[in-house]
C-alpha cells in the first residue's frame, strides 16, 4: 500500500462563542486527521459542533462572538490559525472550499449561473489566464457536474434544487481545491435527487482526487461516501475510526449505539423505537466528566469524576470508560 | 419520555401566571435607555400640562420692542425673538400645539393605516388591490402639498391641520404594516391557528398584529419629530396655527432668518423637537424589544 | 372495520395564469379505516402536503368528495364543517415556524380550547392544558416558557398537545419529524404511536422519509405529481414494489450499512412540471420501461391482489 500523505490535521481544537450572557463551548478539544484523497464524515446531531469545526478550518467564524481558544489546524503542515487575513483569503476557494446545506440560498438570484462560476475563477486567477480560457473552464465545470454548458446563461430560479446543488458544487470545484468541505450537502434534497448528487460527488472524488469532509446527521450518507468517520457529541469526538470500524466494528460508544438504534429499521418490524433518553446538553453549561453521561445507560460515578478513558485500537478511538475495565483485565 | 415524567413529578415548581402587561413592563424596565426616554417624555408631558403654572401665556405672546433679539440671560432663559417675545415661555406654551399635532397625527394615522394595512395584507385579493391602488394614488401627491390642499379646503384650524396630516400619512403606515403582515401571514403558525378553528378576526388580533407590530412602532416613533416639523410647514404658509400662538415648528421657521447672528433662536426650539423625538425613539425601541419574548432577559 | 376518512376522485388545482392550472392533487381516492395509519410518501412537489391540507379543510377542494365519518365535508355547510373541524386536527412539519413566537406554551395549548369555547371556566382550561402537557411528556415548569426557549423535540410536543386538545378522531401529520434530530425523532414517533394506541386515533402520515413511514403506517400510498401511483399495506409495498417509481424510491434509500447500495439504479432526470400535465403516466419521461401505451391515456390503479394497487401498464400483464 502506498504511503498516504496527511493533508489536514486538527489538533486539540477548542472553539467558543462568547456572548454577553454566556460562553458556549461549541468545540472542546477535537483531534482528527485527513489524508489526501480521503473522505471523512463528521456525524452528529444539531449543536454537536460539526459546522463550527468546518467554519473554523476556513476561519469563517462569526467575528463578534466566535473565538478559537486553542489548538491547531494544520493544512499541509501549515497552521491555518496563524495565517493573516489576506493569506487566508487566498486559501479559501482556491485550496479549501465549502458547500453549504441549502442550494436555494447559496446562489445569487440576480446573476446567471455561468457568471457565478466565472466569478470564483476570476477571484483566484493568479496565473493571469485570458477570459477565453476562463470561459472554457466554466464549460468544463458544467460538464463535470452534469449540466449542459448551454444552460450557463440561465438564472438560478430556472433550475431545480438538485441542479442548483450541482452548480454550487461546480463553484466549489472551480479552482480545483485539495479539500472540499460539504456541510449537509444533500439534506435539502429529495431521496432520488440525493442519490444522484452523492453519486456525482463520488465520481468527482475519484476523478479529481479531492479530499472531502462531509458533515451530516445521516448515517446512510456516511456509509455511502466516507472512508473515515468521526462521531461528534457536545463538541467532542466520542468515537472515530474507519467506516468499517463504525458500521461493522464490535466496540462502540453508547452514543453511537443510541444513534443507530434510533433509526427505524427497514428490514425488521419493531413495535417501538429506542430513542436516546433525554436531550443534548446546553453547550453553555456542559456536564462534568463525560458529556454524554446524563443520557447514558451505562453511567457510573466514575464517568462524572473525570474525562473518560480513551480506548484505541489501530485507527478506532472511543472515548468511554466502559472500555477501561477490559484494558485493565488484559 | 419516562424521564420527562419524573421531572414533572419532582419539579412541581411554581407555576405562576404573569399577565402579558406585567411581563412586558418587567422587560422594559431592564432597558436603561428606554427608561431614560420614558422619563424624558414624562418631563416634557409635565411641562406641557403645567405650562400655565410655569409661566403665564401672556408672556409668550407679549411683544416687547425694547427686548428684541436678546441672548439667553437670567430674565430671559432662552433669550427673545425678533418681536421681543420670551422664547422660554413660547417653548413651554408651544409644547401643547406641537405635541398635539405630532402625537395626534401619528397615533390616528397609525391606527387607521395599521388596521387597513393589516386587513389588506391578511385578506389579499381584490380588496387589497383596490385599497392599495387608491392609497398609491394618494401617495403620488407630495404629502406637504396634500396636507395644504386639505387645510385650504377645510379651513384653517388646529384640528384641520391634524386631520390633513393624518390623511397624508395613512398610506405610508398602511404600506409598512401591510408588508410586515404579508410576512407574518406566510408563517405556518397562522395555518396552525386556522386548523384549530380560530376565526379570522381573532387570528389578526392574536397572531398577525403582535408579530407585525415591530416595524410600525419604530416608524411611528420616528414620525413624531417629522410630524412637528411638517406641521410647521403648514403654519409657515399661514394655514396652520395662527400667529402669535406659539408652536415649535413655526418658531424654528421664523428663526431661520436670524440663524447666523442669533443661533440660540434655532437652538432651543430645535432642542425641544429633538428631545421629544429622542424620548419617543428610545421608548419605542424599548417597547418593541419588550414586546418580543425572544429577546427576554 | 368502517372507514373514518375517504376521498373520492379528490382534485385540487391551483390557477397559475390564464387557463393554466397546477394539478397539485389529481384524482386521489383513499380510505383510512378507523384507528389505522395511512402513510403518504413522495418527493417535494408531488402534492402530498396539499393533499393533507385539502383533507384537513385548510384548502378548498376543486372537485371530488371527502367523507369524514360518513359526512361529505366538501359540500357541507360552514356550520357543519365547524363541527367536523374539531375532530380533524393537524401536526405541522416545522416546530419552529408553526408556533407563534409571541405566545407562551400555556397560550399556545389553550388556544384551541378558548377559541372553540370548550370550557367556561379559566381554571378548567388550565387544568386541561396541564393534563395535555402531562400526556405529551412536557414538564409543567415549561408552562410559562416561550417556544424559542425550548428545543425542537419539546416544541413538537407542543404541536402534538395542540392537536390533541379538542379530542380529535383524525390527525393529519405533515412531516412531523423531518425537522428533528434522529434521537428526538424516535421520541416523537413513539409518542404518536402511544397516542394512537391509547386514544384510538386515526392518522394520515405525510413524509418523504421511507424508513419512518414503514415504521408507523399500516397502509402506504406513493404519490407522484398529484396522483397515487401505488398503494399497498406497508410490508407488502416494501417487499414487493410494483411501480417503477416506487422501486426507484426504495432503491434510493441510504441504509446505514456499508456497501448496501453500491449497484443502485438511479432514475434519470427530475420531477417534471405539474402544470397542465398531458394525459398518460406522469412518470413516463423518467421511466426505463416506458412504452408507447404509457402516454396518451390515463393509467388507472389496478388491483394486483393482497390489497395492493398499482397504476402502471406493466402491472397485471
Amino acid at each position: 500500500m502506498e504511503e498516504k500523505k496527511t493533508l489536514l490535521e486538527i489538533k486539540d481544537l477548542e472553539v467558543i462563542y462568547q456572548t454577553d450572557e454566556a460562553t458556549v463551548h461549541a468545540v472542546n478539544g477535537i483531534n482528527f486527521s485527513l489524508n489526501e484523497k480521503e473522505t471523512i464524515g463528521l456525524v452528529g446531531e444539531t449543536g454537536a459542533g460539526k459546522t463550527t469545526t468546518a467554519l473554523t478550518i476556513l476561519r469563517l467564524l462569526p467575528e463578534r462572538t466566535g473565538r478559537i481558544k486553542g489548538g491547531q489546524v494544520l493544512f499541509r503542515g501549515e497552521n491555518l490559525l496563524d495565517k493573516s487575513v489576506p493569506e487566508m483569503r487566498r486559501v479559501r476557494g482556491a485550496e479549501i472550499s465549502i458547500i453549504f446545506q441549502d442550494p436555494m440560498t447559496a446562489l445569487n438570484p440576480a446573476l446567471t449561473v455561468g457568471d457565478q462560476v466565472l466569478e470564483s475563477l476570476e477571484i483566484h486567477n493568479t496565473a493571469g489566464k485570458s477570459k477565453q480560457e476562463l470561459n472554457a473552464r466554466v464549460d468544463e465545470l458544467f460538464n463535470l457536474v452534469g449540466i449542459p454548458a448551454e444552460r450557463k446563461a440561465e438564472y438560478p430560479h430556472q433550475f431545480s434544487g438538485g441542479m442548483k446543488q450541482r452548480i454550487v458544487i461546480a463553484i466549489a470545484l472551480a479552482c480545483a481545491p485539495q479539500l472540499l468541505i460539504a456541510d449537509e450537502p444533500t439534506t435539502a434534497l429529495d431521496v432520488t435527487i440525493q442519490a444522484q448528487v452523492l453519486k456525482l460527488m463520488e465520481n468527482l472524488k475519484e476523478e479529481l482526487g479531492t479530499s472531502m469532509i462531509i458533515i451530516t446527521h445521516d448515517l446512510g450518507v456516511v456509509a455511502e461516501t466516507c472512508d473515515k468517520v468521526a462521531i461528534m457529541y457536545a463538541g467532542e469526538i466520542v468515537e472515530a475510526g474507519t467506516v468499517e470500524d463504525i458500521f461493522n466494528g464490535k466496540e462502540h460508544h453508547p452514543y453511537t449505539v443510541g444513534l443507530f438504534n434510533a433509526i427505524p429499521n427497514l428490514d425488521e418490524k419493531e413495535e417501538r423505537l429506542r430513542p436516546i433518553d433525554g436531550l443534548m446538553p446546553d453547550p453553555a453549561n456542559l456536564p462534568q466528566g463525560c458529556k454524554f453521561g446524563p443520557r447514558c445507560p451505562h453511567f457510573t460515578e466514575a464517568c462524572k469524576a473525570q474525562t473518560p478513558y480513551i480506548y484505541e485500537e489501530k485507527e478506532h478511538r472511543i472515548m468511554c470508560n466502559l472500555f477501561k475495565k477490559e484494558a485493565a483485565d488484559e | 419520555m419516562s424521564k420527562d415524567k419524573e421531572i414533572l413529578k419532582t419539579e412541581q415548581s411554581k407555576v405562576k401566571k404573569k399577565s402579558r402587561a406585567q411581563e412586558t413592563w418587567r422587560r422594559f424596565k431592564k432597558n436603561k435607555l428606554a427608561v431614560f426616554g420614558m422619563i424624558l417624555f414624562f418631563i416634557i408631558l409635565l411641562i406641557t400640562i403645567l405650562a400655565d403654572v410655569i409661566v403665564s401665556y401672556d408672556v409668550s405672546v407679549a411683544q416687547v420692542a425694547s427686548e428684541r433679539l436678546q441672548g439667553p440671560s437670567s430674565s430671559h432663559w432662552f433669550g427673545t425673538d425678533n418681536y421681543g417675545r420670551d422664547l422660554f415661555a413660547r417653548i413651554v406654551h408651544g409644547a401643547r400645539n406641537s405635541l398635539l399635532v405630532g402625537f395626534g397625527s401619528v397615533i390616528i394615522g397609525v391606527t387607521l393605516g395599521g388596521l387597513l394595512g393589516a386587513v389588506c395584507g391578511y385578506l389579499g385579493g381584490r380588496f387589497d388591490a383596490i385599497v392599495m391602488r387608491i392609497l398609491d394614488s394618494i401617495m403620488c401627491i407630495p404629502s406637504a402639498m396634500l396636507a395644504l390642499a386639505i387645510v385650504a379646503a377645510l379651513g384653517t384650524s388646529l384640528w384641520n391641520v391634524l386631520m390633513a396630516m393624518t390623511i397624508s400619512n395613512v398610506p405610508r403606515y398602511c404600506r409598512i404594516i401591510r408588508s410586515s403582515v404579508l410576512g407574518v401571514t406566510g408563517q405556518t403558525y397562522i395555518e396552525a391557528a386556522h386548523s384549530c378553528g380560530t376565526p379570522d378576526f381573532q387570528i389578526i388580533l392574536r397572531h398577525v398584529l403582535p408579530n407585525a407590530i415591530g416595524p410600525i412602532i419604530v416608524e411611528s416613533t420616528m414620525a413624531v419629530g417629522s410630524a412637528i416639523i411638517s406641521a410647521a410647514g403648514i403654519s409657515f404658509v399661514g394655514m396652520g396655527i395662527q400667529p402669535p400662538a406659539p408652536e415649535w415648528g413655526a418658531m424654528l421657521n421664523e428663526a431661520k432668518t436670524y440663524m447666523t447672528m442669533y443661533p440660540y433662536m434655532v437652538l432651543f426650539p430645535g432642542l425641544a423637537i429633538g428631545f421629544t423625538a429622542l424620548s419617543m425613539n428610545l421608548m419605542g425601541d424599548g417597547l418593541r424589544d419588550a414586546l418580543d419574548p425572544k429577546l427576554k432577559n | 372495520m368502517s372507514n373514518l376518512v375517504e376521498t373520492v376522485d379528490l382534485k385540487k388545482y391551483f390557477t397559475v395564469g390564464k387557463n393554466r392550472y397546477l394539478h397539485a392533487v389529481d384524482g386521489v381516492n383513499l380510505e383510512i379505516p378507523e384507528g389505522k395509519t395511512l402513510g403518504v410518501v413522495g418527493e417535494s412537489g408531488c402534492g402530498k402536503s396539499t393533499l393533507g391540507r385539502v383533507v384537513m379543510g385548510l384548502l378548498p377542494a376543486t372537485s371530488g368528495q371527502i367523507n369524514f365519518d360518513g359526512q361529505d365535508i366538501v359540500s357541507c355547510s360552514k356550520k357543519e364543517f365547524k363541527q367536523v373541524r374539531r375532530k380533524v386536527q393537524m401536526i405541522f412539519q416545522d416546530p419552529y415556524s408553526s408556533l407563534d413566537p409571541r405566545m407562551s406554551i400555556y397560550e399556545l395549548i389553550a388556544e384551541p380550547l378558548i377559541m372553540n369555547k370548550v370550557y367556561k371556566d379559566k381554571k378548567e382550561v388550565l387544568k386541561r392544558v396541564q393534563n395535555l402537557m402531562d400526556t405529551v411528556g412536557l414538564a409543567e415548569r415549561y408552562i410559562n416558557s416561550y417556544p424559542h426557549e425550548l428545543d425542537g423535540g419539546r416544541r413538537q410536543r407542543i404541536g402534538v398537545a395542540r392537536a390533541l386538545a379538542l379530542n380529535p378522531k383524525f390527525i393529519v401529520c405533515d412531516e412531523p419529524v423531518s425537522a428533528l434530530d434522529v434521537s428526538i425523532q424516535a421520541q416523537i414517533l413513539n409518542l404518536l404511536m402511544d397516542m394512537q394506541r391509547d386514544l384510538g386515533l386515526t392518522y394520515m402520515f405525510i413524509t418523504h422519509n421511507l424508513a419512518v413511514v414503514k415504521h408507523i403506517s399500516d397502509v402506504i400510498m406513493v404519490m407522484y405529481l398529484g396522483q397515487c401511483v401505488e398503494i399497498a399495506p406497508a410490508d407488502e409495498l416494501f417487499a414487493n414494489p410494483k411501480h417503477p417509481y416506487t422501486q426507484a424510491l426504495l432503491d434510493a434509500i441510504l441504509k446505514p450499512v456499508i456497501g448496501s447500495s453500491k449497484e443502485r439504479k438511479l432514475i434519470r432526470g427530475e420531477v417534471t412540471s405539474p402544470i397542465d400535465p398531458p394525459a398518460g403516466c406522469r412518470f413516463a419521461g423518467r421511466c426505463e420501461h416506458c412504452r408507447p401505451e404509457c402516454t396518451g391515456r390515463d393509467i388507472r390503479l389496478v388491483d394486483v391482489g393482497n390489497e395492493h394497487k398499482v397504476a402502471c401498464v406493466l402491472a397485471g400483464s
